[in-house]
């Protein structure tokens, strides 16, 4: 018989340290993936035939533009378990991922901005692709906004609500935003047969790797700040902080 | 179960209507919206035909967000939705027949008097027929997932614009629909497809919209 709870530690104080464990691992192996990335995406892969240089802001864009919609579905996941369970951690959890995911998708639109302008001609068009993700930041800003606008007891569980929500309607933005005829070029990667060159797809199958471990080891630095503060008021941060400060004070 | 429901419901309509706010405030609105337009188009007919059904679903969307802003107002302050809470019935129930009351009231009204203002937007008779179906299939949904919003803005103050900006997302679905309804009528074809869909959404916001809005309310409560 094993237990979730021996899996991964759900009590904020034993959280917070799991995540001080994982975070340098996460970061050492983002800049690892990134670096490989970056130099291989940006020198090493062949121009594109159609749309020459300019192609290569692929290297950015599509990893923003997959982890944001990943990061919205996670965070309404973790706030299902979070109203399901009662697990504080999870909501916590959301709440750090949604600032990242709201930049993510701000990213992600302006990059294809800028790729929009010399390959289409125009910086923006109502296209589906567009469309739903300019409709998934209004969800993050509507997250966001809710609580902080919420006093912060009951602001948990409404943002939850609302997260789940928007859960459950993505598939249908999808879907409706996906009936006009769309202008954006069809997915490149998750096909059985892959229509991109390998030397260009596996850099960039290392960017989203990369910004993955990336945006998992900033939700770590996020989440621990976030410990911290809620949980203040507790023993346990008391003596963490004090022993901080003591360390600072002898390497001073 | 079924009395209560019936009882709830006629007791909402009852204080809807007797409040002419309720429902005069929307007409007007939806009706000054369609008239901006209108005459903000001028008196380019072709235009008019292809951009009416958008500006009549966007003024609904519009109107939908604003009225339904103070629904729980009143009873939240009055103490009925503490009532709620500690009455025998599932809070859900009692959301359900909230809604419904409120789609009666507010959105009903408008729907009849769509018609004369599709008229004034140059749609003939089917087209107008076809919207005015649309929004009968569309409409309860938005109404199940404005009340969502509602139940969670209900404690934050001031809560119109950010209301908005919480619905919108949700709106869109319904909107693209509803207005592909009357474009591909236009293009001669039958828009079957696109109605079974708004009916669809409909019931999925109404089977499960009363669970959420009843969570939201016990949170807005405690």
């Amino acid at each position: 018989m094993w237990h979730l709870n021996q899996l991964i530690p759900l009590s904020p104080r034993r959280f917070y340290h799991f995540c001080g464990l994982l975070q340098p691992w996460f970061f050492v192996l983002s800049a690892l993936a990134l670096a490989y990335g970056l130099f291989a995406g940006l020198f090493l892969a062949p121009a594109d035939y159609q749309q020459g240089d300019g192609f290569r802001i692929i290297y950015v864009h599509v990893p923003c533009a997959m982890l944001s919609l990943m990061l919205y579905v996670m965070m309404g996941i973790c706030s299902a378990i979070y109203l399901i369970w009662r697990i504080k951690i999870c909501d916590m959890i959301a709440f750090c991922m949604a600032p990242i995911g709201a930049w993510l998708t701000l990213c992600s639109l302006l990059t294809g901005a800028i790729w929009g302008k010399p390959m289409w001609g125009t910086w923006w068009i109502w296209d589906a692709r567009l469309t739903s993700q300019l409709i998934l930041l209004f969800l993050y800003l509507g997250y966001i906004g809710l609580y902080h606008a919420m006093n912060s007891p009951s602001a948990a569980k409404a943002c939850a609500i609302l997260a789940v929500v928007g859960l459950v309607d993505i598939p249908v933005i999808h879907y409706s935003v996906y009936w006009w005829n769309t202008l954006h070029q069809k997915s490149t990667i998750f096909k059985l047969q892959p229509t991109m060159e390998t030397s260009m797809l596996l850099p960039l199958l290392s960017m989203i790797l990369g910004m993955g471990f990336y945006i998992a080891g900033l939700i770590c630095v996020n989440i621990r700040t976030e410990i911290l503060a809620r949980e203040a008021h507790n023993r346990w941060v008391g003596i963490l902080l004090r022993k901080g400060n003591a360390k600072e004070l002898i390497a001073c | 179960m079924l009395t209560v429901f019936a009882q709830c419901l006629r007791n909402d309509l009852k204080t809807l209507i007797r409040q002419p706010a309720q429902w005069l405030h929307p007409i007007a609105f939806f009706g000054l919206i369609v008239c901006l337009f209108g005459i903000g188009l001028g008196s380019d007919n072709t235009q008019l035909i292809q951009l009416s059904p958008v500006i009549i679903w966007v003024a609904f969307l519009l109107t939908a967000i604003f009225t339904i802003e103070t629904l729980f107002y009143r009873d939240y302050e009055e103490g009925v939705l503490e009532q709620w809470m500690v009455s025998p019935y599932p809070l859900w129930w009692l959301m359900l027949a909230k809604s419904l009351a409120f789609w009666l009231a507010s959105c009903l009204p408008l729907i009849v008097m769509m018609p004369v203002l599709g008229f004034s937007l140059q749609l003939t008779g089917t087209q107008c027929l076809l919207l005015l179906i649309s929004l009968l299939l569309g409409s309860p949904a938005l109404t199940f997932l404005g009340v969502i919003g509602a139940t969670l803005t209900l404690t934050v103050a001031r809560s119109g614009v950010f209301l908005a900006l919480l619905l919108l997302p949700l709106f869109v679905p319904i909107l693209i629909l509803g207005v592909s309804v009357v474009i591909s009528l236009l293009a001669h074809e039958w828009p079957v497809f696109q109605m079974a869909l708004l009916g669809g959404i409909s019931v999925l916001t109404m089977t499960f919209a009363p669970f959420a809005a009843a969570a939201a309310l016990k949170v807005a409560i405690h």
